[in-house]
């Protein structure tokens, strides 16, 4: 199996099997593009400590690949992670914003959809006061801003529903 | 020689003051600039050369061209980034990752010279990173999983929020288009944007619908369900009212027809928010103020009711509600126990409807159970009998099959005690197609094994008898004690699962 070289932005380089690379549609094209050299391919959007884990996530993948059909059905849901890609997801806010970034410009959607889904779940169900313990935000609205955008979002407050 | 010549160049420079003016501005600039040069690479001569004023502006003044050089950095690792937070939510139905990578892929090639020189500010830029600051696409992907409720919630949080997610309220939309499935009847943006009034208005309506909290035990029906009223009853109701409230009315009418000693009252009443026995469940529940006049009994969409003791319509043992299939699919959404309600048995077909109950004795003691056991075992009897559902119970997920494809030895099938005493039979109609098909599954059985009356004379031919209480599946002819011992598949009722401690929190049958 042929390797390809990875350079993060920090100048690290990861030699890895193409075909696990290949899974990023970004570095699949930047592959398709260049051809077969021995030179790394640089990713300035990464850094090595995210490529690192990125390329684990690509690892298991490739080693133990979910079937198609469920990938497609359970796209939406936002309960169905699979208990490795929970665990991944299990990571300080920070690592977890620049892993969708790396996924996103990566392009591996499955990376993409379930870290995506990890935030959704973090925001889910929650109340804004809650929100804002989880994601450190500060409340900067004037008690008149906070009554006027009340007012514009009451048509689904919660009155008793789930 | 050139010595006079140079002489008298010089000469006539100085008489030319312009020209020696500008010169002498040249050098004086130069010179300065140099001095000013020096002292920011080297701060240690600064201590030296010069006084405390000029050091401290020179320090103002170095910090300023440091910040300037690292904002122009940033903006450089900003125009690096593979989505810039300035994309405009307008495009971002259209612009897919694709169509990002190429821009990517682009950047990556012009910048691949440039990048070596802001490795060292990546670092710095993983503590800015905050969530809203993510480019639009990622929060939209973000953001359409999750509900309108919870959307505005995140619109409260502070002014940048607010701001952001205002521009992308189309996430909540693309939430009701997926949750109910209207892909079809909007495709296009335009028309769902003129329709936020009425996404709205079913939002309200389905939160009003399926804010309840549901009862203990779910229990689905079967569109084959048995009958005990008269075979037919509802084929034509089937056909005239295939979405309708026919499932209900067939499964009260169904019940009733076998119970006796408990019966269901249903609540005039359909406020969703209220439980069977007309207690607030949810003492948090407001009732959402509705003015439109609805459908009550049976024909509303979800009715409620108590299920009474004969005779004592004011004392409930349990309660109630019927729900809709999609409904349960949304209210339940995610829930493993769902999957487990699909059978794959051609006498169960497919599901209709679920039957959401509570039996208050079943989570009481002994002594306050004891003396509703009998009303209790009869209802649960006749309930899974006659639904061929799943019964799962709601708190620990855990869930039994009414029907089951079993495998019985052929001694156990035959005789006055066969099947349970007949009680594993899903039918005893002789003309109902459970009875047909068995009795030809299992002839056919016999005669792949060599023991039926159709392959060796004599042999065993499986018949019905009517003229019995207990089971009447027997034989006739020959079956030797080691063609008894054979087994066959079968789709039979769950005659155990009343003793499912598991399930019923207590053994309801020995």
């Amino acid at each position: 199996m042929s390797l390809v070289k990875l350079e993060s932005s920090d100048e690290k380089v990861f030699e890895i099997e193409k075909e696990i690379a290949c899974m990023s549609v970004t570095i699949k094209n930047m592959i398709e593009d260049i051809g077969e050299s021995d030179a790394p391919i640089p990713l300035p959007n990464v850094t090595s400590t995210i490529l690192e884990k990125v390329l684990d996530y690509c690892r298991h993948h490739h080693q133990h690949p979910s079937p198609q059909g469920d990938e497609k059905k359970d796209e939406k849901r936002l309960d169905d992670i699979p208990p490795y890609d929970r665990d991944f997801c299990k990571v300080d806010q920070p690592t977890l914003f620049e892993l969708i970034l790396a996924a996103n410009y990566l392009d591996i959607k499955p990376l993409l959809d379930v870290t995506c889904k990890t935030v959704a779940n973090m925001i889910r169900g929650k109340t804004p006061e809650e929100i804002r313990k989880i994601f450190n935000i500060k409340n900067d609205f004037t008690p008149e801003e906070e009554e006027q955008i009340r007012k514009e979002n009451e048509w689904c407050e919660d009155k008793g529903g789930n | 020689m050139q010595s006079p010549n140079n002489a008298s160049f010089f000469t006539a420079l100085l008489k030319n003051k312009y020209i020696f003016g500008v010169i002498a501005s040249v050098i004086v600039l130069t010179l300065g600039l140099f001095k000013t040069i020096k002292s920011s690479s080297d701060g240690s001569n600064d201590k030296k050369n010069d006084n405390k004023n000029d050091n401290t502006n020179e320090n103002i003044n170095k910090r300023k061209l440091q910040d300037d050089i690292l904002g122009d950095l940033k903006e450089e690792i900003n125009k690096l980034k593979p989505l810039t937070t300035n994309i405009d939510s307008e495009n971002i139905n259209t612009t897919k990752t694709d169509n990002n990578n190429n821009i990517n892929n682009k950047n990556n090639n012009n910048n691949n010279k440039n990048y070596k020189n802001n490795n060292n500010n990546n670092n710095d830029i993983k503590k800015d990173i905050e969530l809203i600051s993510l480019p639009h696409q990622i929060l939209y992907q973000i953001f359409e999983s999750i509900s309108p409720q919870d959307f505005t919630n995140c619109s409260k949080l502070n002014k940048k929020w607010n701001s952001v997610l205002i521009k992308l309220d189309k996430c909540w939309i693309q939430y009701s288009i997926d949750r109910w499935n209207l892909h079809q009847t909007y495709p296009f943006e335009e028309t769902r944007n003129k329709n936020k009034e009425y996404f709205k208005k079913k939002y309200l309506e389905e939160k009003k619908r399926l804010g309840f909290k549901p009862e203990q035990y779910i229990v689905s029906i079967m569109s084959e369900c048995s009958e005990f009223t008269e075979p037919g009853r509802w084929k034509s109701e089937k056909i005239i009212n295939p979405n309708g409230s026919w499932w209900r009315k067939r499964f009260v009418e169904e019940m009733s027809k076998g119970l006796t000693m408990t019966t269901f009252i249903l609540n005039n009443n359909n406020n969703s928010s209220k439980n069977g026995n007309g207690r607030n469940n949810d003492d948090d529940d407001q009732e959402i103020e509705d003015d439109e006049e609805e459908e009550v009994g049976l024909d509303s969409r979800c009715p409620t009711g108590n299920i009474v003791l004969n005779g004592k319509v004011n004392t409930p043992i349990g309660a109630f509600r019927f729900i809709d299939k999609e409904d349960a699919l949304l209210k339940f959404n995610g829930d493993s126990w769902l999957e487990k309600h699909f059978s794959d048995s051609p006498f169960a077909g497919e599901v209709v409807g679920y039957f959401n109950f509570s039996l208050f004795p079943l989570d009481c003691d002994d002594e306050l159970f004891q003396p509703y056991r009998s009303q209790i075992v009869e209802f649960l009897r006749i309930l899974t009998f006659g639904t061929r559902g799943t019964v799962t119970r709601l708190k620990t997920q855990y869930s039994v099959q009414s029907i089951v494809f079993e495998q019985c030895t052929l001694s156990s099938i035959f005789g006055k005690y066969g099947f349970n005493d007949g009680d594993a039979l899903l039918d005893t109609d002789i003309t109902s197609n459970y009875i047909v098909s068995l009795i030809e599954e299992i002839q056919n059985f016999l005669d792949k094994s060599g023991v039926g009356v159709n392959t060796v004379e004599g042999g065993a031919k499986v018949v019905y008898t009517d003229r019995t209480s207990h089971n009447p599946i027997r034989y006739s002819g020959h079956l030797s004690k080691e063609s008894l011992q054979l087994h066959i598949n079968l789709w039979i009722y769950n005659s155990v699962i009343l003793q499912s401690k598991r399930l019923w929190n207590r053994r309801l049958e020995d």
